[in-house]
């Protein structure tokens, strides 16, 4: 009751007309940013941190906040209309969102994308309000053993997402961690697989590959004879259909519960959300062969969910002072500009400013959706250009991305060597979806068995011995073994296995 | 079926490269995983993967899957594409955004989709200053000048 | 004659303010600094950037250049002209690292630059230990850590950076073993000590105080003296002075810029410091201001830097050869 209490003043706080206008400000800035591939929020905040010092404290934090999560709901735009993920978070979005684009379903798409996207972003922030000190509590629980154990299971989601073949799919996910170990390791400080080339040193970025492998070898795959036609399916209604509705429901649900829980352990990236919404919904639907080709179960989880996860994100900073990525991190600073030290004594020291921050997340999820749907009017006539035109700027779109997420030519270098992957795994049926997932989870991973068994001093028990851990364990060996207690699946698998090329 | 061989010789090739680079990096060091034991793996299984799938191909001789055969005029427009980019990429920090764009967008409209020169010059001369506009102006992008250094 | 009198003048005209440094600085000068925006050192150097610009009356715009831990940065600006319009904003110690590790490469901090002002150990790192536990000083870490050799766990930061290092000279000081857990960063390891994963943490000052002042985590030891933390005692106090990594940024310039130019800049840094709605802000974040300008300080703080950081192997340093 104290709660609700508070949370409304909150509401009654964020609406006063400088924290409206700051707030609009902020969420209108997040959403061409998502819009944007490769321009990041962080990158937007910390270009507006001068302005911290001569902006009053709430607006200019609700206008940050505003910038994080209109980024989530600009992201899935692009990556519907031409394959290109806004932020990473979208990268799954590409694959049913696109789809349905294709299918000239564009405008259901968005319409879903941003109706999960504002569910999944208010209930979530309504968690935060009820839960946020209990699951700071639980997240700290989390250590390297937990993580990996967290993470081994989610990497069985990789057994959900591929459409083809098991092996390609593992293939493809064992390249996408091997391609994120090139750089320094993170626990020795060595280099990997860099050759002495200096900006290989940082790795190879989430982003750049990302935009090369959806969206330039979309364009790659698309430049023939009959380019003209890509989007001239007819266009079937702007807004989602009551089937669409019905569709989605659980979806959302699921998503948003899914996102929230991923979203408020600390450390993982807000993709993971994504990644495993996805797969829940195609291992519980009815027609999992759908998937990939345009159903709207496949925006609706991941859109909600990563609204949900960021909204969740921000747990570990309010509850518990401790930023846990770079946008957390710059957040942080802003706070500590204005004499506002998060930490444990946070909601008790400044409530005001935490329920006022809470309050401007509802009115922001609010104003994100008005201000979306009409957008997708304006949104479906770009696609509506011929190809011809579109393209040229869908690749400089794709080449500014990559330029602007690290200020320097490299990335440019590997979009377009990963333009050119992606086109050469479609021609040869492999899909990028998986390398996603070991390019995200593998070196998590990784690092975290590693930290781990520096803990412990090599022995593997470690992950057995803790609660959290060993939970996490024994559900990735059912998920792992599912299949073979099914007798049906058995059978269905291992024909599967060997009528495949 | 070739396609198959092909690409499982790609694999075993990386799988041997990388396999070999991540040994050299070193397995294991006291008692704690090494920073190349953990590709060292990958790589392996990547190899072991392709092994079987070279060996299940080479069994039967089925039709392949859903490969979409290349035309050559594809290719071509796929090296055009690229071309594009790399110059891109190349020249920008000398010719700076602006220019880049314009010669990008004019080069894709005149020789892959082939249209006359004054939509061609007139679509990219748009496209260029509206670009220079919105990262460099409006959101401050720090975009490379290259020759506008000289003219402003 | 009139044509040869117009080039002489133009000659004359043209060349003294490149000779005299008249007018500098008359355009906008580039200040790269080598964390990605709003990390690391990137928000002191903005603060530093605003109030710059005011008092040299020039835009001073601050180019984010992450790239190659520093390397990139370094490497550019070294390499730029020597005219005072392109400057490094870099932390003291990452720019002495590379140089230590590799005194051949395109960037040496002795050979390539020249140093305007640096802000002498201007954050402070601390080790982190739980309130609920047994260790209250630095003393009892050392005799539980001399008595179970091994066993005592402590996150550090990434490979190279101080956060590392700085136990490494602690281990090496007080001959004990503790093993030595790598995370990205403060709030990583911090989070680890709170959840009971770890016994120990190093973070930065500004990052633990929070958690200081709510009583769940106390300071055991910091290697300069915290503005935020006042009451923790230096390593140094507690006899072991060798721990001693002090993080300090800089601003470098490339080596050869003229003397009335440096001055200028100098003089401006000095300025911009002491204004005093910016020093207050500094404070309120929790850094020292301890300003060098004079050349004599400089080159013995750079000398000592790369003293310092000489102790490690490039193994040590993150930046082992292949």
């Amino acid at each position: 009751m104290d709660t609700l209490h508070s949370l409304a003043l909150g509401i009654l706080t964020a609406a006063s007309p400088l924290n409206l206008l700051y707030g609009f400000a902020g969420v209108l800035l997040g959403t061409l940013i998502g819009v944007l591939p490769g321009l990041g929020p962080a990158g937007a905040i910390a270009l507006l941190l001068p302005l911290a010092l001569h902006a009053p404290p709430l607006a200019y934090l609700i206008m940050l906040f505003g910038i994080t999560y209109g980024a989530q709901y600009g992201g899935s735009t692009t990556s519907i209309l031409v394959n290109i993920p806004g932020e990473a978070s979208s990268v799954i979005t590409c694959l049913d969102g696109y789809a349905m684009a294709r299918q000239g379903r564009a405008g259901p798409a968005l319409g879903i994308a941003a109706f999960g996207s504002f569910i999944g972003g208010t209930v979530a922030l309504v968690g935060v309000a009820f839960l946020a000190p209990a699951l700071a509590e639980l997240g700290l629980r989390f250590g390297p053993p937990e993580y990996a154990a967290l993470l081994l299971f989610g990497l069985t989601a990789l057994v959900y997402l591929a459409h083809g073949p098991m092996d390609k799919a593992l293939l493809m996910a064992l390249f996408g961690s091997l391609l994120a170990s090139v750089g320094l390791d993170p626990v020795t400080g060595q280099p990997r697989f860099t050759f002495d080339i200096l900006v290989l040193r940082d790795g190879v970025g989430l982003t750049p590959v990302v935009i090369g492998l959806f969206g330039v070898s979309e364009v790659l795959v698309n430049l023939h004879a009959h380019a003209g036609e890509i989007f001239q399916k007819k266009i079937k209604g702007l807004l989602p259909t009551l089937q669409d509705w019905k569709d989605s429901a659980m979806p959302i649900t699921r998503g948003t519960v899914l996102g929230f829980l991923v979203g408020a352990i600390p450390g993982l990236n807000v993709v993971i959300a994504t990644f495993a919404a996805y797969a829940v919904e195609k291992k519980i639907s009815k027609h999992p062969e759908k998937f990939g080709r345009g159903a709207i179960e496949g925006v609706a989880a991941p859109e909600t969910a990563n609204n949900a996860a960021s909204c969740s994100g921000w747990i570990p900073l309010l509850s518990l002072g401790l930023p846990t990525g770079s946008v957390t991190s710059l957040i942080f600073g802003a706070l500590m500009i204005h004499g506002l030290a998060p930490g444990p004594l946070f909601i008790k020291n400044s409530p005001d400013i935490f329920w006022g921050l809470l309050g401007s997340m509802a009115i922001g999820n609010a104003m994100l959706l008005i201000l979306n749907l009409p957008l997708i009017g304006l949104w479906i006539r770009v696609l509506q250009v011929p190809y011809y035109f579109l393209f040229p700027l869908i690749i400089l779109f794709s080449i500014i991305g990559a330029y602007t997420a690290a200020g320097n030519t490299g990335d440019v270098v590997i979009v377009i060597i990963f333009g050119v992957a992606g086109y050469l795994m479609k021609k040869f049926a492999y899909e990028p979806a998986p390398m996603v997932l070991g390019l995200v989870i593998g070196p998590l991973l990784e690092t975290a068995i590693r930290r781990s068994l520096i803990m412990s001093k090599g022995h593997v028990t470690i992950f057995f011995q803790r609660p959290i851990a060993a939970f996490f364990m024994g559900a990735a060996l059912l998920m792992l073994l599912s299949p073979l207690l099914t007798r049906r699946r058995l059978g269905h698998d291992i024909i599967e296995k060997l009528e495949e090329p | 079926m070739k396609r198959e061989i092909i690409i499982c010789s790609f694999w075993l090739l990386l799988s041997c490269s990388l396999s070999i680079e991540s040994y050299r990096l070193g397995l294991s060091t006291a008692n704690r995983p090494g920073p190349g034991l953990f590709p060292f793996i990958a790589a392996i299984a990547i190899g072991l993967i392709a092994v079987f799938r070279l060996v299940s191909s080479l069994r039967k001789s089925s039709p392949d899957d859903n490969f979409e055969p290349g035309i050559a005029s594809e290719t071509r427009l796929v090296l055009y594409v690229i071309a594009g980019m790399t110059a891109y990429a190349f020249l920008l920090d000398l010719l700076g955004f602006l220019f880049c764009t314009f010669l990008l967008v004019a080069f894709y409209l005149r020789v892959i989709a082939a249209r006359r020169w004054p939509a061609t010059l007139s679509f990219a001369a748009a496209v260029a200053l509206a670009s220079h506009f919105f990262f460099d102006v409006l959101l401050k992008a720090e975009m490379p000048r290259g020759l506008l250094s000289w003219l402003i | 004659m009139k044509l040869e009198m117009i080039i002489v003048f133009l000659a004359v005209f043209g060349l003294s303010p490149a000779l005299y440094g008249q007018g500098f600085p008359n355009k906008p000068i580039e200040l790269v600094v080598s964390s990605s925006p709003g990390g690391g050192i990137d928000l002191i150097f903005r603060l530093l950037a605003e109030e710059l610009a005011k008092t040299l009356k020039v835009q001073v715009n601050v180019v984010n250049q992450p790239a190659g831990a520093g390397a990139i940065a370094a490497e550019k600006v070294a390499g730029a002209r020597k005219d005072g319009y392109t400057l490094l904003g870099s932390l003291l110690g990452q720019v002495a690292t590379m140089s230590v590790a590799n005194p051949k490469a395109p960037a040496n901090l002795v050979r390539d630059f020249q140093p305007i002002a640096i802000l002498h150990g201007y954050a402070a790192v601390i080790m982190l230990g739980r309130a609920d536990a047994e260790f209250k000083n630095l003393k009892d870490v050392v005799s539980q850590a001399q008595k179970k050799p091994g066993d005592l766990i402590v996150a550090v930061g990434p490979v190279g950076t101080s956060l590392t290092l700085e136990v490494e000279l602690l281990k090496r000081a007080a001959k004990i073993d503790i093993t030595s857990l790598p995370f990205a960063g403060s709030a990583q390891a911090m989070t680890n000590l709170l959840g009971g994963h770890v016994n120990f943490a190093m973070a930065s000052d500004v990052a633990a105080q929070p958690h200081i002042k709510a009583g769940k985590l106390i300071g055991l030891a910091v290697d300069v003296e915290s503005a935020v933390l006042p009451d923790v005692p230096t390593f140094a106090k507690q006899g072991y002075p060798q721990v001693n990594l002090l993080a300090s940024v800089a601003f470098l310039a490339p080596k050869g810029l003229p003397d009335p130019t440096v001055k200028i800049l100098a003089d401006a840094i000095g300025k911009t410091v002491e204004e005093p709605k910016l020093k207050e802000n500094l404070k309120t974040r929790g850094y020292n201001i301890d300003l060098r300008t004079s050349a004599a300080d400089l080159n013995k703080l750079i000398k000592e830097e790369i003293d310092k950081y000489s102790r490690f192997t490039p193994e040590d340093l993150g930046w082992k050869t292949q």
